[in-house]
């Protein structure tokens, strides 16, 4: 598995973060975004670098796989930079460059730090929750819309694609070696990928036939309604945490909206 | 009551130049109260033939009845290929949720049924995906069992079973067989396994039925089975090698039992006339 780790992957831990409901987090997570968005300010944006920093510490996750999340993102960050570093017209040149100015850096730099700030925000929340636990949060909110929104089939198909992501990346590494072993190495990449996709594709068209068997016969029948075992696990904890983290959002809105 | 399949055909990609014929006019019943046996080589069809008696795979001719209800419990020869829940308690809890148990009863009947299959508590919380090929084995029974189903499908169950496994599988299948409202289905090339724990046996070869026949009218189908690359039981063997002056032909030899005190009794015998 070797390189093949996914980015923002669940981190378990024992936290006052990991223990709160995912729902919190979520209407936690939703108002902070929205504050990255709505600031325009590069001293705004770094003051909210700085609390998702510590939001990680008190999450208990290592700063080091947090930041490493972004490596992924590298090329989009990057591109972000130079774009807004290239294209933004001002009027104050940078040194003897005629083609960069202040203003244009001040909008690389505002930008790059926000993509940051909403990519670290979102990890946050991904590296907190377990992903079917997120989407039976989804399904939670998205229940008064059930009427006219498939929302357990939605839930259902999202749950099993974050579900078999993982096992998809484990079963292509597999094949690889097994090719590897048989000379797969020495075929160019477009041949080595070719061999790799079409056992790939193979296998998840016959494990898709398998699994829909396997939860036909458990009693799954679309649309119809469940039972769930572990109820709902809101309580005035949940409540306080949200309405806490809510007002220190809205506090900080209103300090970084006048810096 | 019971299951009935008449004259069913399963016919894969029909019509086109890959067109197989999986299963060939199988007509069979499955009474309540009964654990019948599938053996065949590999691609006879056991496993379409089960995914039929569970009503998975709609048939394309023929006639499909299950006079006994639902649910019905299938154990697929590759357990982890059916699981998709978070954790192992998720993955039983899946069955009876979607039957629409109250949640004390859904608690109820997972806790049991992975302490049917020996599962420990500490498994309880781990990815189905991180299980030992074992324990996932023992999972995928424990998910059927949660179903309290009327009748229980299993597809070479003794896979990757250890000694243990094998045992608490065999206690497990004779609980079910005493319950007489429901069936148990076993397909395996495991013939020990079958003697002991099916009181019929179906012989499918390149999905037809060859026969379908009680253990104990297994002298009549031993020459059928071995031809057809299966194998008797070993105690089944050992007497089936002893000439007839040996008394045995009249008995009914249909259970390991019997089969384990008609060798004794020769064994016996042999010792009185000193001819150990």
């Amino acid at each position: 598995m070797a390189g093949l780790e996914l980015t923002g992957r669940y981190w378990p831990g024992c936290s006052f973060w990991h223990d709160r409901d995912p729902r919190t987090k979520l209407g936690l997570v939703t108002g902070y975004l929205l504050l990255i968005i709505g600031l325009a300010e590069g001293k705004a944006q770094i003051v909210l670098a700085g609390l998702l920093l510590c939001l990680y510490i008190s999450a208990k996750i290592p700063l080091r796989r947090a930041l490493g999340n972004l490596i992924a993102f590298r090329w989009l960050i990057i591109l972000t930079f130079l774009a807004n570093l290239f294209f933004v017209r001002g009027a104050t040149p940078l040194g003897s460059l005629a083609f960069v100015t202040r203003e244009g850096l001040a909008a690389a730099a505002l930008y790059t730090l926000r993509l940051i700030n909403l990519l670290l925000c979102s990890f946050w929340l991904t590296m907190t929750v377990r992903p079917l636990a997120l989407i039976s949060a989804l399904e939670k909110l998205l229940q008064p819309f059930r009427s006219w929104l498939p929302v357990g089939e939605f839930a259902l198909a999202m749950g099993l694609a974050v579900r078999f992501l993982p096992l998809l990346l484990e079963e292509g590494e597999e094949i690889r070696l097994a090719q590897q072993a048989r000379g797969a190495g020495r075929r160019s990449a477009l041949q080595n990928l070719v061999t790799l996709a079409v056992p790939l594709f193979v296998g998840v068209v016959r494990r898709s036939g398998e699994l829909a068997d396997a939860m036909e016969i458990r009693g799954y029948v679309p649309g119809a309604s469940r039972t769930d075992w572990a109820g709902s696990t809101w309580n005035r904890r949940e409540t306080l945490t949200l309405l806490a983290g809510w007002s220190v959002l809205l506090l900080l809105a209103f300090v970084l909206k006048n810096l | 009551m019971g299951i009935y399949l008449k004259d069913i055909t399963l016919v894969r990609n029909a019509g086109t130049p890959w067109e197989t014929k999986v299963l060939d006019s199988v007509s069979l019943q499955i009474r309540p109260g009964r654990a019948v046996g599938l053996v065949g080589n590999s691609g006879a069809g056991k496993s379409s033939l089960l995914r039929v008696i569970a009503g998975l795979t709609p048939v394309t001719g023929g006639s499909y009845e299950n006079r006994l209800g639902k649910p019905v419990g299938l154990v697929f020869q590759e357990p982890h290929r059916g699981f998709f829940a978070a954790s192992v308690w998720d993955e039983v809890a899946y069955g009876p949720e979607s039957l629409g148990c109250p949640v004390d009863e859904v608690k109820r009947r997972t806790s049991e049924a992975l302490s049917r299959v020996e599962l420990p508590p500490v498994l309880w919380d781990k990815s189905p995906f991180r299980l030992s090929g074992g324990e996932q084995r023992r999972l995928a029974l424990a998910t059927a069992l949660a179903m309290a189903p009327k009748a229980l499908l299993l597809d070479e169950p003794t896979i990757g079973l250890d000694r243990f496994g094998r045992e608490m599988l065999y206690c497990l299948i004779r609980e079910e067989r005493r319950r007489q409202d429901h069936l148990v289905v076993i397909a395996s090339h495991d013939p020990e396994l079958l003697f002991s724990l099916t009181d019929e046996l179906i012989l499918l070869h390149r999905g037809k039925l060859v026969f379908h026949a009680s253990w104990s009218a297994w002298r009549e189908f031993a020459g059928v089975l071995t031809s057809y690359g299966a194998r008797l039981p070993a105690a089944l063997q050992a007497i089936a090698k002893l000439p007839e002056d040996y008394g045995l032909k009249g008995q009914e030899i249909g259970t390991p039992e019997a089969a384990l005190h008609a060798l004794k009794l020769l064994w016996k015998g042999r010792c009185k006339h000193g001819r150990t």
